[in-house]
């Protein structure tokens, strides 16, 4: 393949990590910004997702594969809010959301959710089918001695399951911009995050708030979990990458800025999968990791957030 | 009535309120005047029940506060415009104003009579508090206070840093509401201010509460004065 349909390529298929990388960090992003809690087990959400897919649609298997998929896409996130907003209700919420040991809970409960899944599901990766797998060529242009001309080259194409990623990404993130932005609860969540002590005295149950925004935040690792495992396999180890990747774009993009979020996760997403592809995927991360080692130097507060805050 | 008997609290370990008592009737503006320091913000802190008490007790009409969650003393009428405004810096005067309305399921009468008190936040609604003006921000906060339709107002320095124009305004919505029945508790550093709009003034020294005066018999007799915040 020419350098051109190469890079295309690379970039639809960076592309399709970094949607799943952008739902898996705003759900980080919003339990850093609105409850101050660095969770650590967050990865562990992206896996409970995954391998809950795969459990729930190895049950559907009678029904079509789409069938599977869809009650997956919806089962496996209330599953896995529900299980975070217990951890919320029986472990964080018990440490009065202490900043310091909040990150020793949560690494506690890292192992405990890798123990069960392992102990549940067993060690092997485990496969999900994807509800539909057309491949679809792309064209390309050239010139030629007669002007511009449109070709199909050989191995530029992308399924359309990995267009659907994509496009239910976009979906789920604008939906949570405008649950954050235009509805009640967005705006309790707004104050609270703000200043929690005055929202208190104007009513706001800010436990409520924090056990709602840690089963959001699971949620929504979860949901790019099942969006991820068509593509890749479900494993009970497979929560390290996500975790780090989230941590690289929720620093960079600012603690708890969402835009900022959404940028970095745009920026160590695609930028990671095009190293991944014409270098290494080791040498991305190490980039990505040396990039947030200089963004922690010399901006602590984030590559986006204005200087003067 | 609100009512503190014998409250203390304390940061931590270090103890700022030994023995306060001090009681606000309907209609009625009790100021708190004390040095710097003195614990008048704590014990409007201790109201709201964002400083845990360590011995008294906090009622409304008989109802104890105190013992009651944070989330619920707004329910109970009693609203709070903070020392420094504190508004939710990144949300709207609109949504500050609704975060207030929620607290007790207020509706648009009441925002209706709000930005009748203070008309200039009806050109602000739609920007963020941060960006306002220090005289807007504190129309706002007094406003959000006032959304959730209190009986009792605790005002901690509204007019800390404003211009005079403005300080009148607050003082006649002061006195507006307190004809219309709200009990405001009031911290302020201006004695002239203090003296026109208050029914009583209490006197707070090192976390314990002194005497409690008609703020008349301070126009006459300064030695109080004198004594409690050296003016
Ligand atoms: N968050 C806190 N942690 C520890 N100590 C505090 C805290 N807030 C206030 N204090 C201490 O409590 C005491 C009373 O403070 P408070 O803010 O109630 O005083 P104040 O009378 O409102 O003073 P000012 O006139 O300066 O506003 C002070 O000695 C202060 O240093
Ligand atoms: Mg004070």
């Amino acid at each position: 393949m020419e350098l051109g349909p190469h890079i295309l390529l690379a970039l639809l298929e960076s592309a399709v990590s970094t949607a799943v990388l952008a739902l898996t960090a705003i759900g980080l992003a919003l339990v850093f910004g609105i409850m101050r809690v660095v969770n650590v087990a967050h990865g562990e959400f992206f896996m409970l997702g995954a391998v809950l897919a795969w459990w729930i649609t190895d049950q559907l298997t009678a029904f079509s594969p789409a069938v599977g998929f869809a009650v997956a896409l919806v089962l496996s996130p209330l599953l896995v809010g529900a299980i975070a907003y217990a951890s919320d209700r029986i472990v964080i919420n018990r440490v009065d959301y202490d900043p310091e040991r909040t990150i020793v809970a949560t690494v506690g409960l890292l192992y405990i959710f890798q123990q069960i899944s392992l102990m549940t599901f067993g060690p092997d990766a485990r496969p999900v089918e994807p509800p539909f797998n057309t491949r679809l060529a792309i064209p390309w242009l050239e010139i030629t001695e007669q002007g511009w001309a449109v070709y199909w080259p050989w191995g530029l194409s992308i399924t359309s399951y990995k267009l659907a990623v994509i496009a239910i990404s976009i979906v789920l993130l604008i939906g949570v911009w405008l649950v954050l932005s235009k509805t009640r609860y967005g705006l309790i969540m707004r104050a609270t995050q703000q200043d929690k002590d005055i929202a208190q005295a104007f009513g706001i149950r800010i436990e409520r708030v924090y056990g709602l925004v840690f089963a959001a935040g699971g949620a929504l690792a979860a949901m790019g979990a099942v969006l991820i495992v068509p593509i890749q396999q479900a494993h009970y180890l497979m929560g390290g990458d996500p975790l780090l990747l989230s941590f690289i774009v929720v620093i960079l993009g600012g603690l708890g800025s969402l835009s900022g979020t959404l940028v970095a996760a745009a920026i160590i997403g695609l930028s990671n999968g095009m190293i991944a592809v014409f270098f290494s995927p080791t040498l991305a991360k190490i980039l990505a990791t040396l990039l947030v080692a200089l963004v922690l130097i010399w901006r602590p507060a984030g590559l986006f957030t204005r200087s003067s805050r | 009535m609100l009512e503190l008997s014998g409250i203390a609290a304390a940061y931590g370990r270090v103890k700022v309120l030994h023995d306060v008592s001090l009681s606000v009737c309907e209609g009625e503006v009790v100021c708190v005047l004390g040095r710097n320091g003195a614990g008048k913000t704590s014990t409007m802190k201790a109201i709201m029940g964002l400083l845990p008490l360590s011995a008294g007790q906090i009622t409304v009409d008989g109802t104890r506060l105190d013992t009651l969650p944070v989330d619920h003393v707004a329910k109970h009428r009693v609203a709070y415009t903070p020392q420094g405004r504190r508004l939710f810096p990144e949300l709207t005067v609109r949504e500050n104003l609704e975060i207030g309305l929620m607290a007790r399921g207020e509706d648009s009468r009441v925002l209706d009579w709000v930005l009748e008190l203070f008309p200039r936040l009806e050109e602000r609604m739609n920007q963020l508090a941060h960006t306002l003006s220090g005289g807007e921000q504190q129309m706002a906060a007094i406003g959000r206070a006032l959304c959730i339709n209190p009986r009792f107002l605790l005002l901690d320095e509204p007019t800390e840093g404003l211009q005079p124009s403005i300080v009148a305004l607050i003082q006649e919505v002061v006195s507006t509401l307190s004809k219309s029945g709200v009990g405001v508790l009031l911290v302020e550093q201006r004695i002239d201010a203090v003296l026109s709009i208050a029914d009583k003034v209490a006197f707070i020294e090192n976390g314990y509460s002194r005497e409690v005066v008609p703020a008349a018999t301070l126009k006459t007799d300064r030695s109080l004065l004198e004594k409690y915040v050296g003016v």
